[in-house]
């Protein structure tokens, strides 16, 4: 075990990092579950610098669900001291900034990063998936931004990478709906990149990170061309 | 022109010039409505059009039973609105896979599914499901994304999602992040009233 925090456990197997949530209430993003997200991102950073070996990581939950999303209750609190912050300095709130610029931060990884989706993904928890390279999700997956019908929208990236896994014409159903979406409707609108049983998703995940690996330096832009490439060397 | 006012959205038809039926448009965001459907039959869109749809603030999509315009004509818009499921040869597909437009509209993974297509030898023409809404109306499309959301939260959603049609990512990152506290500060003043 590389690193355990309150609700995350960081571990390396044979340079396929595993990054698991564990948190109560289904990895409910409350102000403590941010704060240990920012510890233990800053953690893997820090390894992925430090280890030129890395070939890739893995995050998912640790139980039924990756994630439910940002305790709305607490967010809300919270933003009523970022609005008072945001009014004496005229800027973004520190806090909010350097969590965006985590969750955000795994799409910018120079190895390949896949987000094994089970169970609900949902809010500010989809959007941890959407900002990581891959998405294989399991069939119990219920995906989507529901936070417009909750008043407010996807900070974290989410609104982007929809657009940028989707296409904007289908982000602009996925943020303005907030309608949560199956595996299957992930699969077909892109969100997904691969489906597979219940239960194959990690190993799915680990097999998909030594594929790319075989194929040379790891361009986040051949996105596309690695899922093909890897689903057909499946079925070969 | 006929342009109709439904709830946060415009309908637009007998258009003879697109370019000003959009400068309308433009016009009518002031009164809180944030998309338009323009029904342009199969008219060539000027140059003139694409940088007034490119620049809207409101949502833009077209509605037609059968999308008969050129491809790139369709790529002006946001959203496209048909009854038939778009069919791309592969001359289209070619033309279609290289358009960075495509690409924002729909993502780099149906850029490379196309480029697939134009490389196999197999059918002479694909479907494109994802290329327009046809499994409801423009009018229940609407209705069923804009549903329980005030005009303010309409607006600032559109500004997020238009901010993207040149693709970059940092200009949507930071749309999202301002505009979040935009809303927050609403949905706090409400609370606080209760």
């Amino acid at each position: 075990m590389m690193s355990e925090q309150a609700f995350f456990t960081l571990e390396n197997r044979d340079n396929i990092l595993d990054l698991t949530m564990n948190a109560p209430g289904n990895n409910i993003m409350t102000a403590d579950f941010m704060t240990a997200f920012v510890d233990i991102v800053k953690e893997l950073h820090k390894t992925a610098a430090e280890n030129s070996n890395i070939k890739g990581l893995i995050i998912h939950g640790s139980g039924r669900h990756f994630s439910v999303g940002a305790d709305v209750t607490s967010l809300m609190d919270r933003s009523v001291a970022e609005l008072a912050e945001m009014e004496r300095t005229g800027n973004l709130p520190e806090g909010f900034i350097v969590q965006k610029d985590c969750v955000t931060s795994f799409s910018k990884l120079n190895f390949p990063v896949v987000s094994v989706v089970n169970g609900f993904c949902i809010g500010s928890g989809s959007e941890i998936a959407a900002n990581t390279h891959f998405r294989i999700c399991e069939p119990a997956t219920r995906a989507g931004q529901p936070e417009s019908t909750f008043g407010i929208l996807p900070a974290l990236g989410g609104i982007t990478r929809s657009a940028a896994l989707c296409g904007l014409a289908e982000a602009i159903n996925i943020v303005m709906s907030g309608e949560l979406f199956t595996a299957e409707h992930a699969g077909k609108i892109g969100w997904a990149d691969i489906l597979c049983e219940k239960k194959q998703g990690y190993s799915k995940a680990v097999s998909l990170i030594e594929y790319i690996n075989s194929t040379g330096t790891f361009d986040p832009s051949k996105r596309a061309e690695y899922i093909s490439g890897f689903l057909a060397s499946e079925v070969a | 022109m006929n342009i109709t006012k439904k709830n946060n959205y415009l309908h637009i038809t007998d258009i003879d010039d697109l370019a000003g039926a959009v400068s309308e448009c433009y016009k009518e965001y002031d009164n809180g409505f944030c998309a338009a459907v323009f029904e342009t039959g199969d008219k060539a869109v000027s140059s003139e059009a694409k940088k007034l749809l490119a620049e809207a603030p409101f949502i833009t999509a077209v509605y037609s039973e059968k999308l008969s315009a050129s491809a790139e004509d369709l790529l002006a818009y946001d959203l496209r609105f048909s009854s038939e499921v778009y069919k791309a040869g592969k001359e289209t597909a070619e033309k279609l896979m290289s358009n960075e437009k495509f690409k924002i509209l729909f993502s780099d993974k149906r850029a490379y599914e196309l480029k697939k297509f134009t490389e196999s030898g197999e059918a002479s023409e694909t479907e494109l499901d994802y290329f327009s809404v046809t499994e409801e109306s423009f009018d229940e499309y609407f209705e069923r994304i804009f549903k329980d959301k005030t005009p303010y939260q309409i607006m600032i959603l559109t500004e997020c999602l238009t901010s993207l049609r040149t693709g970059d990512a940092e200009i949507g990152f930071e749309k999202e992040s301002e505009n979040f506290y935009k809303l927050a500060k609403v949905i706090t003043k409400e609370i606080t009233k209760e």
